[in-house]
């Protein structure tokens, strides 16, 4: 390349124009080239000459002229033939060409138009003309020139920002669309998307319907807006994130007429974003979250805890001589380990999820986080009990001790325990953390592989609870427990209207325990209801033995829990019962609790109904309690209430209980419903009560819950008795 | 032959030339005269040998030469001769033909006249 082509190539980039623009003129007339050589050299034109096309080729190959004037008709080669082949030239594309031809020569106008030729003079050729001709002519070739530069720099921004433009026709539903625009999507220029519609068919559901929506109701609104979705690239299947951006525009009439917008291909933006969310918010070793996600987590954990008034624990924990496999075995081992660590820790927090009240609500999720090092905190998002915590933080010792295979050796590490309660342990995220780091400290002082909660009463009361229980479900087995029985009689006769069935448990060191001691613990554990099962068919059996041992028959009365209600086939178990005892199911009373019946209204009627349907009696324990209201008593098929004994016991004293005893009294026998007062200590209890009319009565006046034996001998004398008792009558 | 020169193509010329440049008129009557005589023979070939083509392209270039200097006359008689070769005429062309000699000359003998009274 020569000096003098590379700077006439560097004159002629985009936009700029040569001091003083070089003309070829291409004419086989020397006077014609002659004449207007002058001409143009006045006008500020450099001229360079070429006498036949083949001619022109290489003077304009060799100085890139701004503009061609090119006669038509010559010797060697012609016009038309020389603006092909320049034409063809990668230089010759836009350079402007003035072609001369006859002035009557019309065929020759339209020919060169057809090659390429910018423009045309007819001869004789007016040379004060020419180069007012040529000046307007390079002057339009700028302006061209300038409008395909911005094109092409608007395209390439446009390639490399990945965003397209667009604008829909709101009449014709039209879409016309720049280059980027098919490239994001996939799509050839003037193939696929040629309406709106087709458009928003390429976006994947659920996105579409947004998009859809959105852009209806902008139209509809005559606002801007935007959106993110996805598509699915037809170039390569690539899923692309795609951001849109649009705006409605009016005609100069007023009317809305186009909706201008972009689409922006931020599918790398999203990744690295997520990447970076990613970076900052998991552990790169186990995948787990780190400590700025489980704060987070902690944080939405609390604000639930707070507004539910729910439980929660964090369990603070550390591996046991994890630094010697790191010295002995090398970081790669080390971060194996560690590892294989998470992933037992994640499935034991996901076998324990039962242990949540609302597996649903994310707020309440569990989560296995690693802090650094061998720290690891796992937190559980709502507990009911402390000794859920309690357990998971076995079952974690547990399963963390259980050798690891890393590469060729077997390693075995233990990991200490600190557990913090919310809300006893801390109301903030600090608070709770810090708690369980001490209680782990704790914990390591009292030996290590084992846990230990912050608090000294919440530990205590979670091993003893976690005790009892295990306890408890023994008990059942060992037949620990036994059956009490409590008389009830009918006031006014004093004959024998029926026993209560009553749980006792002999614990092996606790001694004698009442209901009150462990029935909450078994209704907490879900032991109730094999508790129930067992406490329904004993004394089933022990009614039918009586009777059969020649007892005249009487009711015998079983409570029935809530737990029991709600959580199994209470119907099933009572049938089972009687199947088993053989006993007359209409001497089977299931006592309920007010309040159990308030849970469920409709439940709880048609269990009722159930139970009627079997044949057995029903009644409601603790009445007066609850807040039954009067209309659903009406339409419990139940027969029988039992006053609370809060009411009786004052009833000779205190007026207020003496009236609402009486509404009981009164409103059972106006529903047909046998009232027995419970809590009967005292003779003059049992004289008002039975002044009122009261049907039944049980308590101490007439006997303490008795075992099988002392119930037998009380059996055997209380004819006289009552009789005594009631002799007043 | 008495041919007579358009006097707005010659003060056209004069308009072209410039300051300090060797004079433009003698310079394109020079070239007239020295370029046409190859250019009429190149035509006359070609009505002798029946080379309408030959004809045509020689009468498009003399029309425009002859115009440039304002020997108008023998310009109009290319132009007609230019479309007789180009409808393949041939008889027409070779009556057309046989005065563009006489007009050349005629034109010349004007040119000189007019330059050499001009100076």
């Amino acid at each position: 390349m020569t000096p003098e082509l590379s700077k006439s190539m560097q004159m002629v980039a985009p936009g700029m124009q040569r001091e003083r623009p070089i003309v070829l003129h291409v004419d086989d007339d020397i006077a014609s080239l002659m004449m207007a050589e002058g001409a143009l050299e006045d006008a500020g034109f450099d001229v360079i000459q070429a006498a036949d096309g083949q001619e022109a080729i290489e003077r304009f190959k060799e100085h890139e002229p701004d503009l061609i004037i090119m006669d038509a008709v010559m010797p060697v080669m012609d016009g038309f033939e020389a603006i092909s082949t320049i034409r063809e030239l990668s230089i010759g594309a836009h350079v402007p060409i003035l072609m001369i031809t006859g002035l009557d020569d019309l065929d020759s106008i339209t020919r060169a138009y057809d090659i390429g030729a910018t423009d045309f003079l007819t001869k004789p050729i007016n040379f004060f003309i020419l180069p007012h001709r040529v000046q307007y002519m390079l002057r339009s070739k700028l302006t061209a020139d300038a409008l395909r530069s911005s094109q092409s720099k608007l395209d390439n921004a446009q390639r490399i920002a990945r965003l397209g433009n667009w604008d829909w026709c709101l009449c014709t539903n039209e879409l016309s669309w720049s280059r980027e625009f098919g490239r994001i999507l996939g799509v050839e220029e003037g193939a696929g998307i040629a309406t709106w519609a087709e458009f928003i068919n390429c976006i994947e559901e659920p996105d579409r319907t947004n998009v859809r929506l959105l852009s209806e109701q902008s139209v509809e609104e005559k606002l801007p807006f935007n959106v993110e979705f996805s598509v699915v690239s037809r170039f390569d299947d690539s899923v692309r994130r795609i951001r849109l951006e649009a705006e409605p525009h009016a005609q100069e009439s007023g009317e809305w007429a186009y909706m201008l917008g972009t689409i922006q291909d931020i599918t790398e933006r999203t990744n690295a974003q997520k990447q970076i969310h990613n970076l900052a918010y998991y552990d790169l070793v186990t995948g787990l979250p780190n400590r700025a996600q489980l704060t987070e987590q902690l944080r939405y954990t609390l604000k639930s805890s707070k507004r539910n008034d729910t439980k929660f624990a964090v369990l603070f924990l550390d591996l046991d001589h994890f630094k010697q496999v790191n010295d002995t075995l090398g970081h790669d081992a080390g971060d194996d380990l560690l590892l294989q660590v998470a992933n037992r820790l994640t499935s034991v927090v996901r076998e324990s999820d039962m242990i949540s009240s609302n597996d649903n609500d994310p707020e309440s999720q569990h989560t296995v986080a690693r802090l650094g090092g061998d720290e690891f905190v796992v937190l559980l998002g709502v507990i009911n009990r402390v000794e859920d915590a309690a357990r998971v933080a076995e079952r974690i010792a547990q399963s963390i001790s259980v050798p690891y295979d890393i590469g060729s050796s077997t390693v075995t590490v233990t990991t200490t325990i600190g557990i913090s309660v919310y809300p006893a342990d801390g109301d903030d995220t600090e608070s709770m953390m810090k708690s369980a780091d001490v209680a782990m400290y704790h914990a390591k002082e009292s030996g290590r592989n084992g846990y230990q909660f912050y608090s000294r009463d919440i530990h205590e009361q979670a091993l003893s609870r976690f005790s009892l229980e295990a306890d408890l479900r023994s008990a059942i087995e060992n037949k620990e427990l036994t059956l009490a029985f409590q008389p009830k009689v009918e006031m006014s006769t004093g004959r024998l209207a029926g026993v209560e069935a009553l749980t006792r448990w002999t614990h092996p060191e606790r001694g004698l325990m009442n209901p009150g001691e462990f029935i909450p613990l078994a209704e907490e554990t879900g032991l109730i209801i094999e508790l129930g099962r067992w406490v329904l068919r004993e004394s089933c059996k022990q009614m039918q033995l009586w009777i059969e041992a020649g007892w005249p028959p009487m009711t015998i009365a079983v409570n029935c829990s809530s737990v029991q209600f709600t959580k199994s086939d209470v119907i099933e178990d009572i049938n089972e019962a009687i199947q088993y005892s053989g006993l007359d199911p209409r001497l089977l009373e299931i006592e309920l609790t007010e309040s159990l019946l308030l849970q469920d209204g409709e439940k709880g009627i048609q269990i009722l109904s159930d139970m009627k349907a079997l044949g057995i009696q029903t009644s409601i324990d603790d009445f007066g309690t609850g807040f039954s209201s009067l209309s659903y008593l009406k339409r419990l098929p139940v027969d029988k209430l039992k006053i609370d004994q809060s009411f009786v016991k004052d009833l000779d004293k205190d007026s207020g209980d003496a009236a609402i005893v009486t509404a009981i009294i009164t409103l059972s026998h106006n529903l047909n419903l046998t009232v027995v007062a419970e809590g009967v200590e005292t003779q003059e209890q049992f004289d008002i009560l039975r002044g009122f009319k009261c049907n039944e009565a049980q308590g101490y006046l007439i006997s303490y819950p008795l075992d099988i034996e002392q119930f037998s001998l009380w059996l055997d004398s209380y004819r006289e008795q009552i009789l005594q008792k009631v002799s007043g009558l | 032959m008495t041919v007579s020169i358009d006097e707005n193509a010659l003060k056209a010329i004069a308009a072209l030339q410039r300051p300090g440049k060797p004079d433009l008129l003698t310079r394109i009557v020079g070239l007239f005269k020295s370029e046409s005589p190859k250019t009429i023979a190149s035509m006359l070939e070609g009505i002798d040998s029946a080379d309408m083509e030959a004809v045509r392209v020689a009468a498009h270039t003399l029309k425009s030469s002859s115009a440039y200097v304002g020997a108008l006359e023998l310009s109009e008689r290319c132009k007609e001769l230019e479309r007789a070769a180009h409808d393949q005429n041939f008889p027409a062309c070779m009556a057309l033909g046989d005065s563009v000699e006489d007009l050349f000359q005629g034109s010349v003998n004007a040119l000189d006249q007019r330059i050499s009274k001009a100076a």
